[in-house]
C-alpha cells in the first residue's frame, strides 16, 4: 500500500481544495443539501482512504467531522457560523495532517479541536468503539494462540433464509469454508420442500448440519456465516473438547446420527463424556423413520458394493440374435411415441397426479431406451484387427514401412453403423497405402521419415462420432485431379474451381472408371461409393489434403440410427426437432435484433455468432416472420445460431425415414410422430449449416 | 476462466490500490468512480462480483446494489459493500438492498482476498 501513498496525498489535496470551495459556497447557502453531502462525502473518503494508506491521525480526525456532517445531513443540527468556522479551522488542520508525518504538536491540536465538537452539537456521541476494537482483537488473538494446538469438535446447524440465493450468496462456498477448517461431515436436509407446482426455484429450502473438528477459534467459525448471520438460523455448539473423529467408529455413529431428521446438538453431547453408546443406533433409525435422506444414502452404498463384486466376477455375456435386438428397438420406439402421447394428454388434462405419472413414465422410458441402445453399441475397437491386418498385408506387398496408429477406438457406434462402416474405412486405408504413402526412396529424397504413419482416430462430437484417417503421404495432386476430370468430361477445361471444389470431384460418381483400378485401388477410385455408403448411414465425409504433407479424411456418423434426444422448436406453426446434443445454448432475441445484424452475424455474450434465420422465407418458401429465439449450435468448434419462432423443450425422437419427396432436402435427417399425432421434421444441423454457408 | 470484478469507489487512490491488488490476485477488473458509472458498466458484460464503496456522489453503493439486483443478468452475482461503519444498522440496510456481504475499511490485502474467496470461486 505504501506505493500508493503519494497518489493518496495528491488526491487528498484535491479534496481539501474542493472542501474549501464547498465551505465558501455553504456560507452563502447554508441549507443546500448538495453542498452538505459533498462535505460529508469528502470527510468520509479522507477517513476511509486515510486509514487504508496509513494516515491514521487524519482518519481519526476526519471521522469526527464525518459524524458531525452526518448529523447535519440528516437534519439533526443546522449549519451555523460556528460550525463553518470550525470546519475552516479543521481544513487547515487536515492540510497539516496530510503533508506532515504525525507529530506531538498536531496530535494535541487534533485533540483540542475534537474537544470543541460537543459544543457545536448536543447529540454527538463519543465514538471510542474504534479505539477499543484493535485492543480487543489482540486479546482474542492471544487467546486463540493458546488454544491453537488443541482441536475441538462442534455441532453446527445452518438453516439459510429461503431468500439467501437472491442476494448472491452461494451457501456451498460457506460449506467449503467450514470443511476446509478441519475434519468435517456434512448432512444436507431437504425437508419442507413445497409441492413442485408451488415451488419457487429461486428459494432455498435446503439446510445443513455439520460436525466439525477444528483447531480454529469458535469466533472464526462464526465468521464463516458473518454475512448471513442476520437472516439465517445458525447454531454453533461445542460438543467435545477433543477431536471427535480421532476414533474411526465415531465417524460412522455421527453419520448415522446426522441422518436422523430431528437430531439436535444435545443428541451429540454424549460424545463429550466419551460414552460409546448412542441413544439411537443406526439400525433403529432406519426402521423407525425411513426418511428420504436415509434412502439417499443406501443405494449409494449398495452401488459401491455391487461395483466391487463385479470387479471380482468374470463378466458374463449372453449372445442374442441381432434380429431380436432390432425388434426390441422397434418396440422401444413405439413405447416412446406412446409416452409422448400420454404426456400430451396429461398436459392438456392438467391433472397433477396424471402429469407426475406421465413424467415418471418418461423417465422410465428414457432409461429403457438408453439401455436398449446401449446393448446395440459396439466399440470401433472391434474392427481394429481387420484394419491392422489390411495395413500389414498391403504395406508388405507394396514394400512400404507403415506405422498404424490408433486413438479413441473405445468410441462406440450402433452395431448397424459399425457393420456398414468397415468397408468404406478399409477402402480409405487401401487408398492411403497405395497412393498416399510414397515409396521408401521417394520419402528419403523428400527428407521424410522412412516409416510412414497412418492414423485412425475416433471421437464423439455432439450427437455424432467422427472417424478420421490421416496419412503423412504425398497428398493429392490438385492439378492432376483437375486434368483427369477434364479428360473424363466432368468439368470443362475453362471451369475455374477452388481447391475444395477440386477435392470434391473425387467423390463424383464419374470420376473413377473401371480402367483405373490397379491391383488395389486408384486414388479417388471408388470414393463415390465410400461417400454413398456413409451417407446411407446419415453420415458425411470430407477430405483435406496438402501436397507432400498428407491427406485427412474425416467421416462424421450419427451415434444411433433410430432414436435421439431432440429439442422441439417451432418455425411458424410447424414443429421441428433439433438434436439436443448439437445444441449449446438458447438465446432469447430482442425484437428486431436480427434485422439490425450485418452479414448474418450477431453479437452474443461478446462473441460474434453467424446465424441462419429459419423464419426467413428462403427456408420454407413462406413469408418472413420475426424470430424470437436463437438456438446456438455447436458446429465444428464454432457456434452457429438458428433463429426460430418458439422453443418448446426436450423431446425423445423416434426417427422415421423421409419419403422421396423430401429426399432433396438433405438437411432433414428424418421425421418423427409427435404426441398429438402431428409430424415434426428432424433437422440435421451440420448439413443445414453447410448448405446455408454456401 | 478469469473472473471479472467491478470495483466502484470515488477515491482515486483506493481505486488504484484495490484495482491493482485485484489484478495481482488474477482477476479481470472493471473500475468505476461512482454508482452511476458503475451501473452503466452493467450492460450485459460478464461480471462475477461487484465491490462498491458506500458513500459516493451521484449514486451511492446501496443504491447501486439495489439497482443492479433488478437486472436479470446480475440478479444472482455476489455484491460486496465497502464501508467504514461498524454499525450493524448499515449492514442490515445493505443486506436488505441485496448486498451479499460487506467489508470494513480500512482493510488489509489478506482480508480482501479472504472475503472475495467467501463469495466467488
Amino acid at each position: 500500500m505504501e506505493d500508493y501513498q503519494a497518489a493518496f496525498i495528491e488526491e487528498a489535496n484535491d479534496f481539501v481544495q474542493i472542501l474549501e470551495e464547498s465551505l465558501l459556497q455553504l456560507e452563502g447557502d447554508r441549507q443546500n443539501p448538495e453542498i452538505i453531502n459533498e462535505i460529508f462525502r469528502i470527510m468520509h473518503s479522507l477517513k476511509g482512504s486515510g486509514a487504508m494508506f496509513g494516515f491514521d491521525d487524519l482518519s481519526s480526525y476526519t471521522h469526527h467531522l464525518e459524524s458531525l456532517y452526518d448529523q447535519v445531513r440528516r437534519g439533526e443540527i443546522l449549519i451555523n457560523r460556528a460550525i463553518i468556522d470550525f470546519t475552516f479551522e479543521s481544513v487547515d488542520h487536515i492540510k497539516h495532517l496530510i503533508s506532515f508525518q504525525p507529530d506531538e504538536k498536531y496530535i494535541k491540536n487534533s485533540q483540542s479541536l475534537i474537544k470543541r465538537i460537543p459544543g457545536l452539537l448536543m447529540a454527538t456521541e463519543g465514538d471510542d468503539k474504534d479505539i477499543q476494537r484493535p485492543i480487543k482483537s489482540i486479546n482474542t488473538e492471544k487467546e486463540a494462540q493458546q488454544k491453537k494446538d488443541q482441536k475441538k469438535s462442534y455441532f453446527i446447524r445452518f438453516r439459510p433464509d429461503t431468500d439467501i440465493l437472491k442476494d448472491g450468496t452461494n451457501p456451498l462456498y460457506l460449506i467449503d469454508e467450514l470443511v476446509a477448517m478441519g475434519t468435517c461431515i456434512v448432512k444436507a436436509r431437504a425437508v419442507n420442500i413445497p409441492d413442485f407446482n408451488r415451488l419457487d426455484p429461486l428459494d432455498c429450502f435446503i439446510s445443513w448440519d455439520f460436525v466439525l473438528a477444528t483447531k480454529e477459534d469458535p469466533s472464526n467459525i462464526e465468521d464463516v456465516f458473518i454475512f448471513v448471520s442476520g437472516t439465517s438460523e445458525i447454531e454453533i455448539k461445542e460438543i467435545a473438547d477433543f477431536d471427535i473423529f480421532e476414533k474411526d467408529e465415531n465417524k460412522a455413529k455421527l453419520m448415522a446420527l446426522l441422518a436422523c431428521p430431528d437430531v439436535s446438538s444435545s443428541d451429540l453431547n454424549e460424545f463429550s463424556d466419551q460414552q460409546p453408546i448412542l441413544t439411537r443406533t443406526p439400525d433403529l433409525i432406519a426402521e423407525e423413520e425411513p426418511t428420504e435422506e436415509a434412502e439417499e444414502v443406501t443405494p449409494e452404498i449398495q452401488e459401491k458394493s455391487n461395483l466391487s463384486s463385479t470387479k471380482k466376477m468374470r463378466v458374463s455375456t449372453v449372445r442374442v440374435k441381432a434380429e431380436n435386438l432390432d425388434n426390441m428397438i422397434n418396440l422401444v420406439s413405439e413405447l416412446v411415441t406412446m409416452q409422448a402421447r400420454l404426456q400430451n394428454i396429461a398436459q392438456e388434462n392438467g391433472d397433477l397426479e396424471l402429469i407426475s405419472f406421465a413424467e415418471n413414465f418418461q423417465k422410465l422410458s428414457r432409461q429403457f431406451r438408453d439401455l436398449s441402445f446401449g446393448m446395440r453399441l459396439v466399440p470401433i475397437q472391434n474392427l481394429y484387427i481387420k484394419f491392422q491386418r489390411l495395413v500389414h498385408d498391403v504395406s508388405k506387398e507394396l514394400d512400404k514401412d507403415v506405422d498404424f496408429v490408433t486413438e479413441g477406438l473405445e468410441t462406440e457406434l450402433d452395431k448397424n453403423v459399425i457393420e456398414h462402416i468397415s468397408e468404406p474405412i478399409l477402402h480409405i486405408l487401401r487408398n492411403s497405402l497405395d497412393h498416399g504413402i510414397e515409396s521408401k526412396e521417394t520419402r528419403q529424397e523428400l527428407n521424410k521419415p522412412e516409416r510412414a504413419t497412418i492414423q485412425l482416430k475416433a471421437h464423439y462430437s455432439g450427437a455424432d462420432v467422427i472417424i478420421q484417417v490421416t496419412d503423412d503421404g504425398a497428398g493429392i495432386d490438385l492439378e492432376g485431379v483437375r486434368h483427369s476430370a477434364i479428360e473424363k468430361g466432368l468439368i470443362k477445361a475453362t471451369t475455374k474451381l477452388s481447391s475444395k471444389e477440386i477435392l470434391d470431384l473425387l467423390f463424383e460418381p464419374g470420376f473413377s472408371t473401371k480402367q483405373d483400378v490397379s491391383n488395389l485401388s486408384g486414388r479417388g477410385v471408388g470414393m463415390d461409393v465410400v461417400k454413398r455408403k456413409i451417407e446411407e448411414l446419415r453420415g458425411s465425409v470430407e477430405l483435406h489434403s496438402e501436397k507432400e504433407k498428407g491427406t485427412v479424411i474425416k467421416i462424421r456418423l450419427p451415434l444411433t440410427l433410430s432414436m435421439i434426444d431432440g429439442f422441439l422448436v417451432k418455425i411458424r406453426e410447424n414443429s421441428f426437432i433439433i438434436p439436443l446434443l448439437a445444441i449449446d445454448k438458447i438465446h432469447e432475441l430482442k425484437t428486431g435484433q436480427l434485422d439490425k445484424a450485418f452479414n448474418h452475424i450477431i453479437k452474443i455474450e461478446d462473441e460474434q455468432v453467424p446465424f441462419i434465420n429459419l423464419m426467413n422465407g428462403s427456408f420454407d418458401g413462406f413469408q418472413d416472420k420475426p424470430a424470437k429465439y436463437l438456438v446456438l449450435i455447436n458446429f465444428e468448434n464454432k457456434k452457429v445460431g438458428l433463429a426460430v419462432n418458439e422453443v418448446l423443450g426436450e423431446y425423445q425422437v423416434v426417427l422415421k425415414p423421409l419419403g422421396h419427396l423430401l429426399k432433396t432436402k438433405d438437411y432433414f435427417s428424418g421425421a418423427t410422430i409427435m404426441g398429438d399425432g402431428k409430424v415434426a421434421l428432424v433437422i440435421d444441423t451440420n448439413k443445414l449449416i453447410q448448405q446455408f454457408a454456401k | 476462466m478469469v473472473k471479472t470484478i467491478l470495483f466502484v469507489d470515488d477515491s482515486k487512490s483506493i481505486r488504484k490500490a484495490v484495482g491493482g491488488l485485484l489484478e495481482k490476485l488474477g482477476y479481470n477488473v472493471l473500475i468505476a468512480s461512482n454508482g452511476r458509472e458503475g451501473y452503466e458498466k452493467l450492460d450485459g458484460t460478464d461480471i462475477h462480483l461487484i465491490i462498491t464503496d458506500l458513500h459516493m456522489p451521484e449514486m451511492n453503493g446501496i443504491e447501486l446494489i439495489r439497482a443492479a439486483r433488478k437486472l436479470e443478468t446480475y440478479q444472482f452475482i455476489p455484491m460486496l459493500l465497502l464501508t467504514t461503519e461498524t454499525l450493524m444498522e448499515k449492514k442490515r440496510e445493505a443486506k436488505i438492498a441485496g448486498a451479499t456481504g460487506w467489508l470494513e475499511k480500512p482493510f488489509k490485502n489478506e482480508k480482501l482476498e479472504m472475503i472475495i474467496k467467501k463469495v466467488l470461486r
